[in-house]
């Protein structure tokens, strides 16, 4: 196992009130998401778990993309990983914001 | 044109979901009445089993399992859903806890007078 760990500065709050949210399944090829409304409004963190090691630059690339593209700020992300591929991985995070936006708990 | 997801009903989410694909938390939610469910013991609280990391394996928040109390059409129920996908559906320590535990607390409802 490996663990990792990115701190972002973010440009805007993540929308939603909700105070926290869980998407994916830890299995082959997939990735759990929990995502916590816990951090100033202008951060990010993304806290990684990952049963492949030594991928930490494509970690790092599809994080800084994702923090760039939905600007989560406020939101910390912490992630246990199967061995998923990167587009995946966008996908759970970007279905964690959605879902955190959403009305509800 | 798709409608946003938001716009769709439970019951229609529920016709078109695979209940044998969703994921232990989709099935719950469409299962139950709309936000009546409560979970115990929910994935922020981070009861992951103690056996994984020592053989080198990744954990999940929830240990595999959702348990919690919710309503079907309008009675209470307690409710637990496994994880099928999540260590090829084995269950472990916490995980069984989890299911015992609400066992338990069930029996002790139904002894219980109202």
């Amino acid at each position: 196992m490996e663990d990792l760990s990115f701190r972002h500065p973010v440009r805007a709050r993540a929308s939603g009130a909700r105070r926290s949210a869980i998407v994916g399944v830890v299995a082959s090829g997939n990735l759990e998401v929990l995502v916590e409304r816990v951090l100033p409004d202008a951060e990010c963190v993304v806290d990684i778990r990952t049963a492949a090691m030594g991928f930490g630059e494509i970690w790092s690339a599809v994080i800084g993309d994702f923090v760039e593209h939905y600007s989560p700020g406020g939101l910390k992300f912490s992630i246990n990983d199967g061995g998923a591929r990167p587009d995946t991985v966008s996908l759970r995070l970007a279905q964690a914001v959605r879902l955190i936006a959403e009305e509800g708990q | 044109m798709i409608a946003p997801l938001k716009d769709i009903t439970p019951a229609e989410r529920a016709r078109g979901t695979s209940f044998y694909e969703a994921s232990a938390r989709t099935r719950l939610e469409l299962l139950l009445d709309v936000c009546s469910f409560v979970e115990f013991i929910g994935p922020e609280q981070r009861e992951v089993s103690p056996h994984l990391k020592i053989f080198d394996l990744p954990e999940q928040f929830d240990d595999g399992i959702v348990v919690g109390h919710g309503r079907l059409d309008g009675s209470p129920v307690l409710v637990a859903a496994q994880e099928g996908r999540f260590m090829g559906g084995a269950f472990g320590e916490v995980h069984g806890a989890k299911l015992t535990g609400l066992l338990r607390a069930a029996r002790q409802i139904a002894r219980s007078p109202f």
